[in-house]
């Protein structure tokens, strides 16, 4: 009997198919098979050995039984298994889509200063970006022969038209247009005749406005450094005085170098900070230019849409935004 | 404006170093840009006491005290007993060029002499430093203080002329540091001569000169001292003589601009006058100007002799033998100076003060610092008394301010005695007249202060922006009502993004011989007068030419997929101003996808066409397509957008004889897609919101029906047949095959989904339906179905 259990063990160590459970199945359970052969055999025993004898038997009997059904739900298993496996895919190869698109870096951070400044309850509107001298210069306190207007290189249409120099004529535009109080943005294109390494002929600025009753610097003061830490994270902001024709107090506004942290590098030229907008009170000529009254007054602050995404995204050329080099989009994505 | 640290410490008493002063008076509105400290890498004086020339070398040799050194220089102007910085071999210069020893033939050079630009006193030297030949031989440079200092680079705004000499400089440091300043000693004599005896000025327009001084003096022309040449290089000027060194010296000192003729070379009597036309001028710049009536000129009786405020003449100015000079120290009108600086495009330090405005009250004192440098350095024999030619005094103004008006516009809350201490140390002369009110004035070079706004940013600039406190306003504030276009333009951006277009932004300005071809309109175009370069001489009246610039550039980069849009402006004349449009540009060309899943496929019309119906469902609106009538398209794959009736644009296959215009070569299956629409025109037709539309009770039902129609037939008036009956609820094309045996047919292939909302349906009325619609399409289109 021993030596009949051992076979068994081996032959279904070694089934692989259902075929082969069969198999052994009908060489040892079948009428002629093993086991009935000791049936067989129990007839020459006395009664007590019968008894015995039988006993080992049946046991034999039902660990053969067992032992071929759990084979073959083992064998099923395997087999599903493998069925499985065959239709394997690859998982790493990408997903099913078209070429991605992307947004400009320009209109990107357009975007975010807008949603910044609408946050806070700036209305956006847009300007003419072909402007007559009125609106860009002289209703800005920046009269024909003014020295200021060396700051800005003017390409002109005619002696009167022009190609705007800063996003500043929509100030003039909407406060003409508009009973105070006001409180807008207005994103742009604007157009200096300069071209070189840090240059670029066309670029982008955002203008903001805010004229109410008792505005002071220190409104300004808030309203900026709130943006500034907003858009560039926490980040020390100073504010610096400067000159503008069109405010009066002027400032100059940097940021702490978000390149180097403040300590020093070629970006800031060492100087740890970073010239990032311009801005100060509206100056009281500008108010009368556009019949405000008297107790009325406000901030006006300029930036550069340019500098402010090159600092964002660390692109060192302003060439670059204007050549659309698909390489170059297709990171913005 | 370049300002030696220590010329500077001369005017007042300056406890900080270089590097913090810079950053107080950065921080007080004069904003520097950088401070550069002088070198002197332990140069010694040396004195040339052999010089043999060859070969375009001068090879020289050069006591140093303590030794006898060769050295070799390309210097022309070396001559013997000169005296100039040297530096010994091993010696390592700032910019990493270490010093070593070169050999020419048999001499071994064992050193260098240096110019000024080596030892950071100037930008760029155009030979080497000559030295006072009374220093000893052998002495450290280190030790002359002229060498051992920082230069400050202040980038100044053109409101703070006041602040455009040491002197102006200084006076912003006091209102920070609360010294006091020093003036310069101003000491002369007299000889008998009286400049009255000699010359007389005669001022035609006080407008443009309100005041005109004059001083004479016989002179000895020579080089000026050694820390007077230093002090100019440092301060970006070069030294000439003595005599103009001492002018520009006063001019860098107190701001005012002074002009020295030769007394000699003028004939007769100077007259302040108007330029005549087409008067021409030598000018110290070796150019010839040709003036005209809006210019001031100074002249002697027969021609100009100075440009008035921005250059004399070369043939009355101070040479060699000059024996007598007339000092000119005057007052020009800004606008004058400014507007003849800028016709002449002649620029000068002169210019460039007078045009920012230069205290007329500064005149006279600067003459006097100038005689008695020149009696100092130019053993000067100044004549008595001094002309002195104006209609007006310059009054200082007043300006009454109120204490709690400037603490209301800054948001702050500084202390009135701490404003009035402010205002003291500007000068203002402040005096309290009420509880709440004080007047200052306002001194004469100060011409940026007009009113309060002024005084509060001086107040301010001097305590500090940064004691001020951020605050947040509250406004009470209403907004518009915006056109669509005005805030779905991010919108559009956001979903070709997601479409796969990339966004371009190109300059407003193009080439006008390009823009012709795809516009019919030239009088519509808006020129430059005065464009950067050739190629962007026009304003855009389309989007397309910077596409395509794109598309070839990126095709010189060797893209194979390029896909890009573009939101922005276009111009057309409008008498002689110019209307804007918003529009809306596209191009496409090459692979539309390459990838494992689809393979490869290029873009084509319908892949713009995608871009057209996006707008139509984001601004509920419909387009209807008609064959293009644009010339710059291909005539059988263009269409032209009409927006109720209007053209609002375009999409199409640029046209194939354009391809040479770009230079590009016609690939029948890699063709350029293009597409245009006018954003502002959209707006016009947008329709308010589209409202919900009730879904079908009852169960849908769906039948399939293909058609053979002539190739001619529009699948949308198809389409659009079937949609009208009742029952339809929705209709796809799903297939289109025209390579039928009549090859003028094609078939069109219809899922039609219908709806009931009384009751099921029963197969007889869908068959009753369908019937239908075959019938109707075979009347309208003559259509067969697809056997
Ligand atoms: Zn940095």
């Amino acid at each position: 009997m021993y030596h009949i259990k051992k076979e068994f063990e081996a032959l279904i160590a070694d089934a692989k198919t259902e075929e082969d459970i069969k198999q052994i199945k009908a060489k040892f359970l079948g009428k002629k098979g093993k086991v009935s052969e000791l049936f067989k055999q129990m007839g020459g025993l006395g009664d007590e050995q019968k008894k015995e004898f039988g006993k080992n038997i049946n046991k034999l009997k039902k660990y053969i039984e067992d032992s071929l059904t759990d084979r073959q739900t083992q064998i099923k298993e395997i087999r599903k298994k493998e069925s499985l496996e065959k239709e394997s895919i690859d998982v790493t190869l990408p997903a099913r889509r078209g070429f991605l698109g992307s947004i400009h870096p320009i209109t990107k951070t357009i975007i975010e200063i807008e949603d910044i400044f609408k946050s806070m309850g700036f209305d956006v509107e847009t300007g003419y970006e072909i402007e007559y001298d009125k609106y860009n210069f002289e209703m800005l306190n920046i009269p024909k022969e003014h020295p200021a207007r060396d700051m800005q290189d003017t390409f002109y249409i005619n002696d009167n038209v022009l190609l705007r120099t800063h996003t500043s004529p929509t100030q003039i535009r909407v406060m003409e247009n508009k009973k105070p109080p006001v409180m807008f943005i207005s994103p742009g294109k604007v157009y200096r005749r300069d071209s070189d390494i840090t240059h670029s002929p066309m670029f982008h600025q955002v203008e903001g406005l805010l004229i109410d009753k008792d505005i002071h610097f220190s409104d300004l003061k808030g309203v900026l450094s709130d943006f500034l830490r907003i858009f560039f994270g926490d980040v020390p902001v100073r504010f610096r005085p400067s000159y503008f024709p069109f405010t009066e107090p002027s400032a100059e506004v940097d940021i702490g170098c978000i390149i180097c942290g403040g300590k020093g590098c070629r970006v800031c030229s060492n100087t740890g900070y970073l010239e990032v907008l311009g801005c100060g009170m509206v100056h009281p000529n500008v108010l009368k230019n556009v019949n405000y009254p008297d107790e009325y007054n406000g901030f006006a602050f300029g930036l550069g849409v340019e500098r402010f995404a090159m600092l964002k995204y660390g692109i060192d050329n302003i060439k670059l935004f204007f050549e659309n080099d698909m390489r170059f989009l297709k990171q913005f994505s | 404006m370049k300002v030696s640290y220590n010329w500077l410490k001369e005017f007042i008493d300056i406890e900080l170093s270089a590097e913090e002063l810079a950053e107080k008076i950065t921080m007080a509105g004069l904003e520097v840009d950088s401070v550069t400290k002088t070198e002197t890498y332990g140069s010694v004086v040396g004195e040339v006491i052999d010089i043999v020339e060859k070969d375009n070398l001068y090879l020289t040799k050069v006591d140093i005290g303590s030794e006898i050194l060769n050295i070799a220089t390309a210097d022309k102007n070396v001559n013997l007993h000169d005296k100039f910085p040297v530096v010994k071999e091993g010696t390592l210069l700032s910019d990493g060029v270490k010093i070593s020893r070169k050999k020419f033939g048999d001499f071994v050079s064992e050193g260098m002499m240096l110019s000024a630009e080596e030892l950071n006193l100037e930008e760029n030297s155009s030979g080497l430093l000559r030295l006072d030949e009374t220093l000893r031989n052998g002495m450290a440079l280190s030790e002359i203080d002229e060498f051992d200092d920082y230069i400050i680079d202040i980038e100044l705004t053109p409101n703070r002329a006041d602040a455009l000499s040491i002197l102006g400089v200084a006076r912003d440091v006091r209102a920070i540091t609360k010294k006091s300043i020093r003036y310069p000693q101003m000491d002369f004599s007299l000889i008998e001569k009286n400049i009255k005896n000699y010359i007389s000025v005669k001022v035609e327009d006080y407008k443009n000169c309100p005041r005109y001084t004059l001083l004479m003096a016989d002179v000895a022309v020579k080089p000026s001292p050694m820390f007077m040449r230093l002090r100019l290089l440092k301060s970006g000027i070069r030294p000439i003589n003595n005599v103009v060194d001492i002018t520009n010296y006063v001019l860098m000192a107190l701001g005012q601009p002074m002009h020295s003729f030769d007394f000699n070379r003028l004939s007769g009597d100077i007259c302040v006058r108007r330029a005549k036309k087409q008067e021409k001028i030598l000018a110290l710049d070796s150019k010839e100007y040709e003036l005209d009536e809006s210019m001031l000129v100074i002249a002697d009786s027969k021609k100009p002799v100075a440009i008035a405020g921005v250059m004399g003449s070369e043939e009355s100015s101070v040479t060699e033998d000059t024996k007598t000079v007339a000092l000119e120290s005057a007052h020009f009108n800004p606008v004058s100076v400014r507007m003849t600086a800028r016709k002449l495009k002649l620029h000068s330090e002169s210019s460039h003060r007078f045009e920012r405005g230069v205290d007329p009250n500064l005149c006279l004192t600067a003459s006097s610092y100038a005689v008695s440098l020149l009696e100092k350095y130019a053993d000067a024999k100044v004549y008595m008394g001094y002309i002195d030619q104006k209609e007006t005094e310059f009054k200082p103004k007043t300006i009454v301010c109120s204490f709690k008006g400037i603490n209301r516009l800054l948001g702050s809350d500084f202390e009135q005695k701490a404003i009035k201490e402010v205002t003291e140390y500007l000068d203002f002369k402040p005096k309290v007249i009420s509880i709440d009110k004080f007047k200052v004035t306002i001194p004469t070079y100060r011409f940026d202060i007009e009113g309060e706004a002024d005084i509060a940013e001086e107040v301010a600039r001097c305590m500090g922006y940064d004691k001020i406190t951020p605050t947040l306003p509250v406004v009470q504030t209403s907004f518009k009502i915006k056109k669509p276009v005005d805030y779905a333009k991010h919108q559009i951006t956001k979903t070709l993004a997601d479409m796969g277009l990339s966004e371009s932004v190109n300059y407003s300005f193009t080439d006008s011989s390009k823009l012709k071809l795809f516009s019919e309109n030239e009088d519509e175009f808006v020129y430059l007068k005065n464009p950067l370069i050739e190629g962007q001489d026009v304003m855009r009246t389309t989007l397309v030419c910077g596409l395509l610039d794109n598309l070839k550039f990126n095709m010189s980069k060797n893209a194979k997929s390029v896909a890009l849009f573009e939101i922005g402006r276009v111009f057309f004349k409008e008498s002689d101003f110019a209307k804007e449009f918003d529009r809306l540009g596209a191009v496409m060309w090459g692979e539309a996808s390459f990838n494992w899943i689809e393979g490869r496929r290029f873009y084509d019309f319908y892949d713009m066409k995608s871009v057209a119906e996006m707008l139509e469902r984001l601004f509920n609106i419909e387009f209807s397509y008609k064959k293009t009538k644009r010339k710059f398209l291909h005539t059988g794959r263009g269409a032209d957008l009409f927006a109720e009736g209007k053209d609002v644009g375009f999409i199409g296959e640029l046209h194939p004889d354009f391809y040479d215009y770009y230079d590009i070569k016609f690939d029948k299956n890699m063709r350029i897609i293009l597409c245009e629409i006018d954003l502002n025109s959209i707006a016009e037709y947008v329709k308010s919101v589209k409202m919900f539309e009730r879904l079908p009770k009852l169960p849908t039902v769906v039948r399939d029906l293909a058609v053979v129609v002539d190739k001619s037939v529009d699948a949308f008036d198809v389409k659009r047949t079937i949609e009208l009956f009742d029952n339809v609820y929705d209709v796809v094309l799903f297939d289109v095959y025209d390579k039928l045996e009549d090859s003028s047919k094609k078939s069109l292939a219809f899922r039609i989904v219908l709806k009931n909302d009384d009751k099921t349906f029963v197969d007889t009325e869908i068959e009753e339906i369908m019937n239908a619609v075959f019938d109707a399409l075979s009347k309208k289109f003559d259509a067969k179905l697809r056997g």
